[in-house]
């Protein structure tokens, strides 16, 4: 009887241990699960191949084919000098295809000369970038 | 006589009914609140936990605050979680949730990038924990010392997670730690200089051709330009016309090939950080 009795206890401890470590393992496994992604690199880089699309004339065609030639070759090798977001070359077809070309690209014009720190105060600031908030009219929204 | 009783136990019953409604108020609220948590509509359950908080009287203090840093935490506002974990700290006085407590604060600093901070935490953990705190301060630790890009530290703690007869998965995680390449390379620096010497070389060393090629072309005709210029002109002529042009794109161009360089060793670190995470996996199965 007494035997049976030690037994029983050492089944018992045996079953505890056991039940103590598929918790530990849970939680760990948990926490492995939870702090995988925390050094992914997200990709940042815009696509703007979208802006190709949605053309309502032969004039935002070429405007988009200009913009796309600009982005991938040129601005792709120049340092963040736009003091803006959206920056002026995204504003300017932003602008092209609310607006129509010719009202669009006087506002990207427009935007151009704006383009400077001088008037900070006019503007909303992002925090993170430091970029001033210019979002793009719509020309009635103007008047 | 009678007429005086009568009135004495209305009154002493809606006295009674008051008290009862009052408790009653307090924890049907939790309660309700649980139920939203548990439903996944947290900011709903936020605002019952601080409708709660309200009516708490210092009762269940702790416990709220933590339910509301949970809700934060899983909505991914990490600022507020954290303020609210801090209350909780501050108001129970269990030692398990004062340690769960604090590996939460770690986990919204992880999550947030905050790596030394988050070390900061585990640094006020008691030194004598049971076995389970401790793998995990362990684990905890070696992640931030990972992200504070101090890796020999790190390997170290994720080596002492490892049993010491997984000598297979011991010697991988040393390797992964030791190869140049998964942590260090491509060195920004190296990048940086080498387009300083030649446009585009930086760019080259990175793997990244389009914008190796595109670098040199573009610097290459604006020197091309100021060339032709001088010849066509005068140097005067072509320092006011090409050079600008051609700082802008030279400066641009090291400095991307920087960024790309930096970002290529990210994505090396990243992958080896979950090539040791894996192993760590496999040893607890």
């Amino acid at each position: 009887m007494e035997k049976i009795h030690r037994y029983f206890n050492l089944l018992l401890l045996a079953f505890f241990i056991l039940i103590i470590n598929l918790t530990v393992f849970s939680q760990s496994k948990k926490d492995i699960e939870m702090l995988n992604g925390i050094f992914d690199q997200q990709n940042q880089k815009t696509d703007y191949k979208t802006y190709m699309r949605g053309n309502s004339n032969e004039f935002q065609l070429l405007a988009s084919g200009l913009f796309l030639f600009y982005k991938s070759l040129i601005s792709s090798q120049d340092g963040n000098h736009c003091v803006f977001n959206p920056s002026c070359s995204v504003y300017m077809i932003q602008s092209i295809k609310k607006n129509g070309i010719l009202i669009g690209f006087s506002y990207g014009i427009d935007r151009l000369m704006r383009c400077n720190r001088l008037t900070p105060e006019n503007y909303e600031r992002f925090e993170t970038t430091n970029l001033l908030s210019d979002p793009v009219w719509e020309s009635n929204e103007k008047e | 006589m009678k007429y005086i009783m009568k009135p004495g136990i209305l009154w002493l019953m809606i006295f009674s009914l008051q008290f009862h409604s009052y408790s009653q108020n307090l924890e049907q609220t939790i309660e309700f609140a649980d139920k939203q948590f548990a439903q996944q509509n947290y900011q709903l359950a936020v605002k019952e936990y601080q409708r709660a908080l309200f009516f708490a009287d210092g009762k269940k203090l702790d416990y709220l605050y933590q339910q509301i840093a949970h809700a934060f935490f899983i909505n991914k506002q990490f600022g507020q979680a954290l303020y609210f974990y801090e209350l909780s700290y501050k108001t129970t006085k269990n030692d398990s949730i004062k340690t769960e407590i604090i590996f939460n604060k770690s986990q919204c600093y992880l999550l947030t990038g905050d790596y030394k901070h988050s070390e900061f935490e585990l640094m006020n953990l008691k030194d004598s924990l049971s076995v389970y705190f401790t793998d995990r301060r362990k684990f905890y630790l070696a992640v931030s010392y990972f992200g504070m890009e101090d890796f020999k530290k790190s390997e170290n703690y994720f080596l002492s997670l490892l049993p010491e007869n997984e000598k297979e998965g011991r010697s991988e995680v040393y390797k992964l730690f030791h190869t140049k390449k998964n942590l260090y390379r491509p060195n920004p620096n190296t990048a940086k200089v080498l387009s300083m010497i030649l446009p585009g070389s930086g760019q080259m060393y990175t793997g990244d051709v389009n914008n190796s090629l595109n670098s040199l072309l573009l610097t290459g005709s604006f020197v091309m330009l100021g060339v032709v210029m001088a010849q066509e002109y005068s140097i005067l002529d072509a320092i006011l016309t090409a050079f600008p042009w051609f700082t802008r794109y030279y400066k641009g161009g090291y400095l991307s090939a920087k960024k790309i360089a930096q970002n290529k060793r990210a994505i090396r670190r990243d992958k080896t950080y979950k090539k040791v995470l894996e192993i760590i996996n496999e040893s607890k199965n």
